[in-house]
Parts: C-alpha cells; sequence; structure tokens
C-alpha cells in the first residue's frame, strides 16, 4: 500500500492526467486526450518499475536505447529535406481532418515512445535554483489561466466565442488556410526537433 | 473597451512578458533563459516524458 502511495505520488503524471480528462469533456477529442493519459501511463510505468518514489529522481528508461543516432540525424540535410516534403503533404488536409489527426498521432507517438525509450542524454545545465525557475513557471501558469478564464466565458466548452477568443479560435482561421497548415507544422516540428536534440 | 479586446491585451502582455524575461535571462543571467529551463526539465526521465506529451498535445490541438 505505502509502495502504491509512492508510485501514485507523481504530480506530473497526475497534471496530464487531469488535462487528458478536461480535453475529453470540453471536445470529445480522443487523440488529444489520449496522447496526454499515454504521458501519464508511461511516467506511472516508470515508478512501479524502478520502485522509487522520489520526484525528479532520473530513471533509467526501459530500454535504455542511445539517443544519438536520432538526435544527429535530425541535423541532416536529408532530414530537412524529407521532412519538408511531408510537411508539404500533409498541410494539404484540413485541419482536425482525420489524415491530420492520424499524421500529427503517429508523430506525437513515434516521439514520444523514443523519449521513454532513450537515455537522456541532456548535460545537466548548472544548477539552478528552483526560486529561478518559479518566474517561467508563473509566466506559463498566467498563460494557462488566461487560456482558461477565455475558455470559459465561452457559451460552452466546445462552442467557440468571438467575444472570448481562446488560442485555438484566433489562430484558427490562419491555420484552416494552406499556407498557415504549412508554417504551423513546420513550428511543431521544428519544436519537436529542438526536444529531441536537446533530450 | 469590449471582452474579445481586454482578451487579446492580455495575450499579448503575456506574450510581450515572456519576450522581456528572455531578453532579460540574456543580458544578466539572472534568471535561466528559456532553452536552460527546458534542458533542465528535460534532465529526469518523466520531465522528458511530460514535454514530449505536452508538444504532442499541442500539434493534435491546434492541427490534428
Amino acid at each position: 500500500m505505502r509502495r502504491l502511495l509512492t508510485i501514485l505520488r507523481d504530480p506530473v503524471a497526475w497534471v496530464l492526467v487531469v488535462a487528458g480528462i478536461v480535453e475529453l469533456e470540453t471536445e470529445q477529442a480522443v487523440a488529444r486526450g489520449a496522447i496526454l493519459f499515454a504521458g501519464s501511463a508511461l511516467i506511472l510505468a516508470d515508478r512501479i518499475r524502478s520502485g522509487r518514489g522520489k520526484a525528479g529522481v532520473l530513471r533509467s528508461p526501459t530500454l535504455e536505447l542511445d539517443s544519438g543516432p536520432l538526435q544527429e540525424a535530425v541535423t541532416s540535410t536529408r532530414w530537412f529535406a524529407l521532412t519538408a516534403v511531408g510537411i508539404l503533404l500533409v498541410a494539404v488536409f484540413d485541419r482536425q481532418s482525420q489524415q491530420m489527426t492520424v499524421a500529427a498521432s503517429v508523430v506525437g507517438i513515434l516521439a514520444l515512445g523514443w523519449a521513454w525509450l532513450t537515455v537522456a542524454g541532456v548535460k545537466a545545465p548548472e544548477a539552478i535554483p528552483p526560486r529561478r525557475l518559479l518566474i517561467w513557471g508563473g509566466a506559463f501558469l498566467a498563460l494557462g489561466l488566461w487560456e482558461l478564464m477565455a475558455l470559459l466565458g465561452q457559451p460552452s466548452f466546445s462552442e467557440t466565442s468571438y467575444d472570448s477568443p481562446t488560442l485555438s479560435y484566433l489562430f484558427g482561421p490562419v491555420l484552416d488556410t494552406y499556407p498557415g497548415r504549412a508554417v504551423g507544422l513546420g513550428l511543431w516540428v521544428g519544436a519537436g526537433r529542438g526536444l529531441i536534440r536537446r533530450a | 473597451m469590449s471582452r474579445h479586446d481586454q482578451i487579446l491585451i492580455g495575450y499579448a502582455l503575456i506574450a510581450l512578458a515572456g519576450v522581456a524575461l528572455e531578453v532579460f535571462a540574456r543580458r544578466t543571467g539572472n534568471i535561466p533563459t528559456i532553452d536552460a529551463t527546458i534542458r533542465w526539465a528535460l534532465r529526469t526521465h518523466s520531465g522528458r516524458i511530460a514535454l514530449f506529451a505536452v508538444w504532442a498535445w499541442l500539434g493534435l490541438h491546434f492541427l490534428g
């Protein structure tokens, strides 16, 4: 029982669970909720396997694969060329179409799986006092709360509103165009590449 | 000023604050840059998984 409580005590896992529930409740978006639940499940699976409960402790991943090959691959010219072609092709599909959902899900699941199965190759930065990290935490929290306020101001969670625009509502018209989707996909894939290179 | 405008101004102020924080971090070194913060979060396995899950969710939320 004590071990179970220790395993369940990871706040990051529960934040993902709550976000997943909110996603399912507000938009019935199964894929979006599922990716958050998957992240939570992987964190809890690590805890069960390692049997250690202290949050933030570096734990070895399941297979301990080397993260280096993919980190090198994403800097190659071939990767850039293939990714650019892929983005231009996928951007043909409408936002929130089945094809776009499948494409984004496959990329997201592969990246999440890679993050779980590989050894963290990150060179730990010099120790940062938690107090100094709070300022960025505060900035992201402010953005999250502002978005939540806009969301709560809508007629319903699934009905957007001009009077209370969320970020999705504001970016929607841009992402509904082909160039907007191509740029949006490019930014998203670029951010993922940045995570892979730093991970 | 309409509620629509107020919310837009709020988003703009938060974005400006983020840019100001990054500039301040790079110039003074008193606070970590966003890059250092992400690297800090990536140093643990649960941090890696959480960041990749949130990134995947962002793509699905805005595009998928």
